[in-house]
């Protein structure tokens, strides 16, 4: 079996293990509940930004993550080795957070896509109460044009800042490495505008 | 210097776009260290991509501090539990077989299977299917609209280029047709990609772009991003390129 392994980055854990995640999944696919209930837990948090991004809704977004995880327990004897595990299980959660999109849009016709979730900003990077207010309102114009992106680019936005490459990206949302950078560029241009735009209508 | 001030400071079309576009993964750490060492010789003597990797480490820093609604991960798995625990105690029934089976198993009920049924050849089913399929693609040819070309994987085929380019989208029945013209309206103005539209039959249109980013042609990546985005916003039930007329 070839080894897959993956390294947790700071943010999503204390640790530095490294796992054998191939190993770990041919474990959940004999219905080893333990090796599901680590990945679970690895996992979850991941998971839950990257579709809360793209679906705005929280509770939707535990859903989709609950459905994504559950089918990592189903079908774990599915995985065929071809991408890493990581790529696999994001792949899924894209799958079904495009599915989750579809559906509320069938339900809620014509509600604009500002989301339900409410923009937090972290201040906690200066003390000086201007500064702080100075930062908190560019990263909430930030966030707010992120939220504007559509969900394939949004999905590819996020997915970069979570670290995966192109190729990864590409293995995930299904499309080739080149889509991804056009993707990604497109955002960009997107990003540009909305964020100049915005702030020329605020300074008017 | 802010990275709203950085991001107007960088000019939006410039002659290293092919750079620019993998700048992202840069900054992320998951290019080789070759393409790496490429790359950042080249940033090292240009102004524009010094900005643009300042702007774009910023920004995935943003992205990854984030403060929002954080999921209880302990929670969530107590929950998991108890719904694969349900699972185990009451499987979902298996999915209901083919309508095509049916008859060959209402049969089979009726004769039981110690009762041998004849079969055709292999060859002759499949034949006779060609044969249907080919009547069918006849059929279908006299229509207005070429279905050859009407799949959406043919917008979604690579960044070729392509002028005066009509597609054919077909919306859920329910939708009037003011609701569509109002969600076609906002559409064009919100994206990069400018169209007419005109209604061919209930539900179905047929929008011509008129310009785009690059002019008179359009990119079939971004038509196909523009369709995504449709599509999330709505039902459409059938999306594909039109002949191109004369």
């Amino acid at each position: 079996m070839v080894a897959d392994t993956m390294e947790l980055s700071g943010w999503q854990s204390s640790t530095t293990n490294v796992i054998d995640e191939h190993a770990e999944l041919h474990l959940i696919s004999n219905q080893n509940q333990a090796a599901f209930e680590a990945l679970y837990l690895r996992y979850h948090p991941r998971i839950f930004r990257f579709v809360l991004r793209m679906l705005q809704s929280p509770d939707l977004a535990e859903e989709v993550t609950s459905d994504t995880l559950h089918a990592v327990w189903t079908s774990a004897g599915s995985f065929q080795g071809k991408s890493s595990v990581s790529t696999w299980i994001f792949g899924i959660a894209y799958r079904t957070a495009l599915k989750a999109i579809r559906s509320r849009k069938r339900h809620t016709r014509f509600t604009d896509g500002a989301g339900d979730s409410e923009i937090l900003v972290d201040t906690h990077v200066d003390n000086d109460p201007a500064v702080k207010t100075e930062i908190a309102a560019e990263t909430k114009a930030v966030y707010a044009a992120i939220d504007k992106l559509n969900p394939a680019q949004k999905a590819v936005a996020e997915l970069i800042a979570l670290g995966y490459s192109s190729i990864e990206i590409g293995r995930i949302v299904d499309c080739p490495a080149n889509t991804v950078k056009t993707r990604m560029f497109h955002a960009r241009k997107k990003l540009h505008k909305l964020l100049v735009a915005d702030t020329a209508t605020t300074s008017e | 210097m802010s990275l709203i001030s950085m991001i107007k400071r960088i000019p939006m079309r410039n002659s290293h776009d092919e750079l620019i576009s993998s700048l992202p993964w840069l900054v992320n750490g998951s290019l080789s260290p070759e393409k790496s060492a490429k790359l950042q010789n080249h940033i090292d003597q240009c102004e524009t991509c010094q900005l643009e990797v300042e702007a774009l480490t910023k920004l995935q820093t943003l992205q990854n501090r984030r403060a929002e609604t954080v999921s209880d991960a302990q929670a969530s798995l107590q929950r998991m539990r108890l719904r694969i625990n349900e699972s185990e105690k009451n499987p979902v029934a298996a999915a209901p077989l083919p309508w095509w089976t049916w008859p060959l198993n209402i049969v089979r009920q009726l004769t039981g299977d110690g009762v041998r049924l004849p079969s055709l050849p292999t060859h002759s089913a499949t034949a006779a299917a060609v044969l249907l399929l080919a009547t069918l693609l006849i059929l279908q040819s006299d229509q207005m609209i070429d279905r050859s070309t009407s799949d959406y994987s043919v917008l979604s085929s690579g960044s070729a280029t392509q002028t005066g380019i009509d597609l054919y989208v077909r919306f859920h029945p329910s939708l009037t047709a003011q609701e569509v013209d109002q969600l076609l309206a906002d559409s064009s103005m919100g994206n990069e990609i400018l169209f007419t539209w005109s209604q061919l039959d209930s539900g179905e249109y047929k929008l011509s772009v008129t310009e785009s980013l690059e002019g008179s042609s359009t990119s079939l990546t971004d038509l196909s991003e523009w369709v995504e985005e449709l599509k999330s916003r709505t039902e459409v039930l059938d999306v594909g390129l039109l002949p191109n007329q004369p």
